[in-house]
């Protein structure tokens, strides 16, 4: 049985600039790379495949775009998580995929994955947006039961044992293949590939494939902003007692207090 | 049998051009770069003087993410709240170009790539790989070892390589500057209205003066497109004599430079955008770094191939020529089946008929600039002469040769020695 590993092509937040004035964010500008989670999940899918006596796959639809820039850094993504031990990638790229959300992604990624795979690893949030809809839209799209949060797996037979981690506590459950299982940074240490890896990834198969929208989008995105903090810019003076007393009379008006 | 013909240690400019030209020539290269990307790391003040690229790639200029070409270069002094420009209007046969790191090393390092080198980034070369007193390959973080017929050692000013390789003697603070240097975004149309350019023209300018309280150094501006590129430089050694006496810290300078009257007005309304410090290699090729050994060559800054001429600062396109030449023995080399230490002194062969030359009088032209004088007395005694030259006050004027003889002696400089520093100024430029 083949394993699927979701990786996502997120932008680099540390490199993530921002105009103070406007609010403003370029994010063309910022570089991408794959999440950190998702290097969980792709150990986690390189210890499973063995038992599961198949391979395991990356699989990544760009929403960059499709400019040269973007391309170049999602096969470098992927050679990373090649690096790891997965044995091959399928990059789905194209115009339009920067507009699609998660019912569009989930779609496209669902025909890629149906008849292909019987277990499909994601993180359990990107590193960029973190909204986590992804993995449990995706297996709806299959009718193929989801597992998130995912601290440990165990494959038992015909069905793997999940420990789940909640608020307050770890839930055991037991899922019969075909699943989509999302995992937290908890559940491993991910190996850090050599360079002799790094070599060899770059000549693992990679498969790039045209996106085509499947559907239209139901959410779209007018504008990104990092929402403006404004200053009062209150100077209060005199003497201590007064300043305390006229500070808070200042935060009651302010609703503060 | 070798893992790689070819390990490059650095996708610098150095390094990708060394990839690139054996890479085109069939060989097989591994280039591991320390930064997350070619150009994550690099930092020079701005400008590339494009003699050396445009023997490997003719009219670079027309599609490498250069900014600006340079047609306008300053030389300024800086005294208190005072200071004189001198502006040189220019379109020379040698061109040079401004440009930003992080873009440019892309590029080259892409260059490479598309030439069939493996171009690794995010990754750290511990140490060369010696094996009965040879080179023979690289030590990877995690004690990985990966073996090659040639390492070239293109990993910059600090060269670990080098020195463990035992091609650089140990290195002093005499060798080094710091320097640090900021990114500032300006509109398109203000950095041409400031600095007086057309489209794609640049300019270049650098300053002495009491910025740096006698230490030897000064600040440079090199306009980009849309942002200038701005900063200090310092000597250690220079810092390191004077740390009791200076009042301001380095990081300080920078601040201090930019609120100077003169430079304020080419900034203001800018906004910081990038901040960066390195170490620049000033004198250790003059100090004995050898070349190559059995199995290696060292190339670029590693090597030490940096010169500050005082009004031209070099380090770049002497970086691409030692490549060239280092990427030619290799070659050669590789080709013979020799790769001992005989066969690649062929790299210092090819630099001595050219490059090398150069840094015959760039010695001359290094120990005039260790003068401290230059630093503090020159620029305050120009600042003053002219000055005087232009004052009207209603009251009779004292000539120039008095007034000159009065600031001279202020400074402490004999008319004679300041004879001799123009002299020495005449003949290392």
């Amino acid at each position: 049985m083949d394993i699927a590993v979701l990786v996502k092509q997120s932008l680099d937040v540390q490199e993530l600039r921002v105009d103070q004035d406007t609010g403003k964010i370029y994010i063309e500008d910022a570089p991408t790379k794959a999440g950190d989670i998702e290097l969980n999940a792709t150990e986690e899918a390189v210890r499973l495949k063995e038992k599961l006596g198949g391979k395991a796959i990356a699989i990544m639809l760009s929403t960059g775009g499709a400019s040269g820039k973007r391309q170049k850094e999602a096969r470098e993504a992927l050679t990373r998580v090649l690096a790891m031990g997965l044995d091959g990638a399928v990059l789905i790229m194209g115009e339009g995929a920067e507009k699609g959300d998660t019912y569009v992604i989930a779609k496209a990624l669902a025909e890629e994955i149906r008849d292909k795979f019987g277990l499909v690893l994601a993180a359990e949030g990107s590193e960029d947006n973190f909204s986590g809809l992804l993995p449990a839209r995706l297996a709806a799209e299959l009718g193929w039961p989801y597992v998130a949060y995912a601290t440990a797996i165990e494959v038992e037979g015909d069905h793997v044992k999940v420990t789940r981690s909640l608020e307050d506590f770890e839930e055991v459950v037991r899922v019969k293949f075909p699943a989509v299982i999302s995992v937290t940074q908890e559940i491993n240490k991910p190996r850090v590939p050599k360079l002799v890896e790094i070599v060899k990834a770059k000549k693992k198969p990679l498969d790039q494939k045209d996106f085509s929208p499947p559907v239209e989008p139901k959410l779209t995105i007018r504008e990104l902003k990092v929402p403006k903090v404004e200053r009062k810019q209150i100077v209060i003076e005199g003497d201590v007692e007064e300043a305390a007393e006229k500070l808070i009379q200042a935060l009651k008006e302010e609703g503060v207090l | 049998m070798a893992d790689f013909d070819v390990i490059v240690v650095g996708a610098g400019p150095a390094g990708s051009v060394a990839s690139y030209l054996l890479a085109k020539r069939g060989h097989t290269v591994l280039t591991v770069e320390r930064g997350k990307r070619p150009g994550a790391k690099n930092m020079f003040g701005g400008r590339l003087y494009s003699w050396s690229l445009e023997r490997i790639f003719p009219e670079f200029w027309k599609e490498a993410p250069v900014e600006r070409e340079v047609t306008k270069e300053v030389l300024g002094f800086l005294h208190g709240e005072r200071g004189v420009e001198i502006r040189l209007s220019t379109r020379p046969k040698g061109r040079s170009f401004t440009l930003l790191r992080a873009k440019f090393d892309q590029w080259l390092a892409e260059k490479a790539e598309d030439a069939g080198a493996e171009v690794i980034s995010g990754f750290k070369v511990e140490r060369p790989l010696i094996r009965d007193g040879r080179v023979v390959g690289i030590v990877a973080e995690g004690d990985e070892e990966m073996e090659a017929e040639v390492v070239i050692a293109a990993d910059g000013a600090l060269s670990f390589m080098a020195e463990k390789a035992g091609l650089r003697p140990k290195l002093s603070k005499e060798d080094f500057a710091v320097g640090a240097k900021e990114v500032i975004e300006l509109p398109k149309e203000v950095i041409e209205d400031r600095f007086g350019l057309s489209e794609d023209e640049g300019a270049a300018q650098l300053y002495v003066g009491d910025l740096t309280e006698g230490v030897i150094g000064g600040g440079f501006i090199y306009t980009n497109k849309e942002s200038v590129s701005l900063g200090v430089v310092m000597r250690i050694g220079s810092l390191a004599s004077k740390v009791s006496e200076i009042s301001t810290a380095m990081w300080e300078v920078t601040e201090k430079f930019k609120s100077h009257p003169m430079i304020r007005r080419y900034l203001e309304g800018g906004k910081l955008v990038e901040y960066s410090a390195h170490i620049i290699p000033e004198t250790q090729f003059m100090r004995g770094v050898k070349l190559y050994t059995d199995g290696m060559v060292v190339v670029g800054d590693a090597a030490g191939f940096c010169v500050n001429y005082g009004v031209t600062v070099r380090g770049m396109d002497f970086a691409i020529e030692s490549a060239r030449a280092a990427a030619e023995a290799v070659h050669h080399a590789l080709e013979s089946g020799d790769t001992s230490a005989r066969s690649l002194s062929k790299y210092q062969e090819i630099l001595s008929s050219g490059m090398l030359r150069e840094f015959e009088t760039a010695k001359k032209a290094v120990d005039l600039m260790e003068d401290e004088r230059l630093y503090s007395s020159i620029p305050k005694i120009a600042v003053e002469t002219l000055e005087h030259l232009f004052l009207v006050d209603g009251k009779p004027k004292e000539n120039l040769y008095s007034f000159l003889r009065k600031e001279f002696s202020e400074e402490g400089i004999s008319l004679l020695s300041a004879l001799l520093l123009g002299w020495k100024a005449l003949r290392s430029m």
